[in-house]
Parts: C-alpha cells; structure tokens; sequence
C-alpha cells in the first residue's frame, strides 16, 4: 500500500490543481467538490493496479472523478427525501462567500457566482462536459476519448448545456428562474 | 449578448478555484500509513472487520427478505386456499388480507434492513479505510458477494413478475370491480393469478439465480442494450404465442389436474421469466452503470 501511495502521489503532482478544480466546477460548493476529490483519490488508490500505463493517468484520473461524481448525483436524488432539517437537502444555490477572498473583486465574485449557479441547473453530463471544455481547456476529441463516446456526443452535450445556460441567464435577468432550475436544479 | 456574459464568467470562473487549492499534501489517500507509525489497535481492527462482515450479512438477509416477502404475496394465500376444505368465504376472506398485510409487513422490513445494511457498510467503510483491516474485511465479505447479486437479481425480478401478474389481475381483464370482490371470496381469478404468479416467480427465481452465480463468477457480462432487447423480443415472443395457442395457465395443472400436455405451458412461462429477468437486469444495470468505466 505505501508503494502505491509513492506511484499516486508522483502521479498526481503535475495534474492535482487541474483535477481538484474540476471536482469543484461540478460539484454544488467547494466544499462539495474538494469531497468529491478526495473520495475520487481514495478510489484511485484503490483501483491503482489496474492502471498499466503510467501516461494514460490523467484520463484514467478523471475517469475516476466522473464516476464518483455521478455516484454522488444518485446519492443526492435520494438525500432529497430525507428530511435534514438543517437546509443541507440541497436547493442548488450556490453560496458567494465561496468566492470572496481579499484579492477577489465583488464583481467577479458575482461572475463566478453567476456562472456556478448556471452550471448547477445542468444535468451531470452537460455540466461536466462543459467544466472539461470551457473552463478546463481540453479539446472534443480528448473529451471523447474520455467518455469512449463520439466526438458529435460531446458537442451535442455542449450544445445542450450552452443552451441552458443561456436561457438561465436570460431568466435571471428577467427575474424568472429558467425551467431547468426550477426542474432539476440538484448537484452534490 | 448572452454568450459574451456566459464565456467571461467562465472564464472567470476558471480562475476562482486555483488561489485556494488544497495542497496535494492534504488527501486523505496520501496520508502515511497507520503501519509507519505502529499497527492498528487490534479492537479497531476488529471493529470494521466485524462491521463489513455483519453489513454484508445483513444485505444478503434483506435479499432474502424481499424474495421472501415477494414470494410470501402470492404463496401464502395459495397454500391456505389448498389446505382449506372448502373456499369458505369468511375464513379465506380474513385468511387472504392478513397474510397480505404480514407480507406487506416483510417486504417493508425487509427494504428498512436493506438501508440499515448500507449504513452499516458505510460505518464499516469509515472504519475500515483508516487502518489495516479493509484487507481483511474484504476478504470476508468476499464471500458473501456471489450469493447477494443472485439473490438480489433473482429477488427484483420475482418483484416484477408478481407486480405484474397483480396489475394484469386487475388492469387488463378489466374486471377489476369483479376480481376485488373474488379476492376476498377467492375466486377462480385470483386463484388462477396467484398460481401463475407462483409458478412464475420461482421460474424467475431459478433463471434470476444461475445468471447471478454466472455474472459473479465472470462467466456472462452484462450489455444492458443487447439484453434489455433480448427480454423484450423474448416477452413480445412468450406473449405471442401465449394468446396465439392459448396455453391455458398453471392452475390446470397444479390444482384441476386436467390438461397433462403443458410442455408448451412450462415454455412459454420460462420464456417470459428469462425476458423479465433479462429486462430487470438490464434495467438496473443500466441504471447503475458509471457510464466511464474507472479503468
């Protein structure tokens, strides 16, 4: 086990940042997201032996992280019907504070506030399809790599989620929340 | 418009996170091992060795509830109304509800020991992942793998089948006023309902049984598409040829006695629990698929 420790901690330095970013851009808080990596890292420690070729570690890496991801999503489905109490059900808010820091200027944390909130209307596919090419930077072709799916996929995937977020946006600044937020609206 | 808005909050988006990064150092994963600094206390180990062991059981058992509580539906009142002299109206009448309510009862249980059982695991898991143990307790709940997915395939699908056979009962024979009121006088609906069911889900349990043990052991892997048509094709066949030659239904067999030539019968029940089991598995396999695979 401590080798394994050894091989994921060399494996991970050089794409740590980029795959707990991503952990947060589809989760619902940053709290959320850094717990969604740290199971997604205790899964990969797990799994480390099936992992032959130490240069395919970063797909395989957020392989891992989708997947986690989506457990979580289906657990989220159900923690909808039990009663907390304590407001931690889950309304897909998103909370400012998580972006107010003392470099961080009012207006941007509203941006970023803003395009959380939008992202969390989407389903798990489009957001993570979304979080991966728009704010990620990876190309179609290494997304659907990822997904073993065909390049049209993912762009139909981001097509769908541009879309919904545009009419998020449309719909906050009518006033209205957008359908989708009001239908689905749920992320871990 | 809109898309400028959308981009430049993404993009400021993409900067947020990447001022407060959790240092790699911080992962659980990656914190020395409990073995650097000495072995793991031995009650600890033994705390989530027992849990894992005792979560896995209690699964299994709930499985086996389930299947008993599906089962219990339709076998119960059956084997009352044979051992019945006669089909009485007041005795079967009360016979039949309280063995529905104690079935109800079982199946609620049994769904309350399931959760229970996941919390267990859960607790388990939180012990187990700190220290030494999760070897160890793996490899006893090992053995409760193969005997919980076949009793959970076999338990889903006699579920369905019964369900089934229940909504036939009173959907389409729509005579659903009638087979309420035979329900309490048992009448040769309900009778012909609850042996078919029977007979239907057992066939379903056997069928639902081998392709667990075989999915467990390697031996068949699961194509949720290729399966789901397959049971659909199958029941679209077994209901075809049901109406078509009109095989009767088991009730001739096991409780007239007449019409010994049911080759044709055991078929097309067989058929039709092998598409349903097909199609549950399918289903929930799809379900539960992590559509990228983690390796």
């Amino acid at each position: 086990m401590e080798a394994a420790r050894d091989r994921l901690r060399r494996l991970l330095e050089p794409v740590h940042d980029k795959a707990v970013a991503f952990a947060r851009h589809v989760s619902r808080s940053r709290s959320d997201g850094d717990d969604l990596y740290q199971e997604a890292v205790l899964r990969a420690l797990a799994k480390l032996d099936t992992l032959r070729d130490d240069a395919l570690f970063r797909p395989w890496l957020f392989r891992v992280v989708i997947s986690v991801h989506r457990n979580r999503c289906r657990r989220a489905f159900w923690r909808r019907f039990v009663p907390f109490g304590d407001g931690t059900a889950g309304d897909g808010s998103v909370d400012e504070r998580d972006y107010r820091s003392h470099d961080w200027t009012p207006a941007a944390a509203h941006a970023a506030t803003r395009a959380r909130a939008a992202l969390a209307t989407l389903p798990a596919d489009q957001r993570e399809a979304i979080a991966l090419f728009e704010i990620e930077g990876w190309t179609v072709d290494e997304i659907a790599a990822l997904y073993e799916v065909s390049a049209s996929a993912i762009k139909s995937r981001l097509s769908r989620g541009r879309a919904a977020m545009r009419a998020h946006y449309e719909a906050a600044s009518n006033g209205t929340p957008a359908l989708g937020a009001r239908v689905r609206g749920q992320s871990p | 418009m809109t898309d400028d808005a959308i981009s430049n909050d993404l993009a400021v988006l993409a900067t947020a996170h990447r001022r407060s990064l959790p240092p790699i150092a911080a992962l659980r994963a990656l914190a020395p091992a409990p073995a650097a600094t000495g072995p793991a206390h031995p009650a600890v180990a033994l705390l989530g060795a027992a849990g894992a062991y005792a979560s896995r059981v209690g699964e299994l058992a709930s499985h086996a509830a389930v299947l008993a509580g599906a089962l219990s539906v339709v076998a119960l009142p059956w084997l009352y109304s044979v051992n019945l002299e006669d089909d009485d109206v007041p005795a079967w009448s009360q016979i039949s509800v309280l063995q529905l309510a104690i079935s109800i009862v079982v199946v609620a249980l049994a769904a309350r020991g399931l959760a229970a059982a996941i919390a267990a695991r859960r607790f388990a898991r939180a012990v187990a992942t700190a220290d030494d143990p999760i070897a160890a307790a793996r490899g006893l709940a090992g053995r409760f793998d193969t005997a919980s997915l076949a009793l959970a395939i076999a338990s889903r699908s006699a579920f369905a089948i019964v369900l089934g056979k229940l909504l036939f009962a009173i959907g389409f024979d729509a005579r659903w006023a009638e087979w309420f009121g035979r329900w309490l006088w048992m009448g040769p609906i309900v009778e012909q309902t609850v042996v078919d069911a029977v007979v239907a889900a057992g066939a379903a349990t056997v069928v639902g049984l081998g392709l667990g043990v075989a999915i467990a052991r390697g031996r068949l892997r699961i194509r949720p598409f290729a399966w789901g048509a397959a049971g659909a094709a199958l029941g679209v066949a077994t209901v075809v040829v049901g109406t078509r030659w009109d095989v009767g239904t088991f009730t001739d067999t096991f409780v007239s006695g007449a019409d010994p030539s049911h080759a044709l019968r055991i078929a097309v029940t067989a058929g039709g629990a092998l598409a349903v089991v097909l199609v549950a598995t399918a289903l929930a396999v799809a379900m539960r698929r992590r559509p990228p695979p983690a390796s």
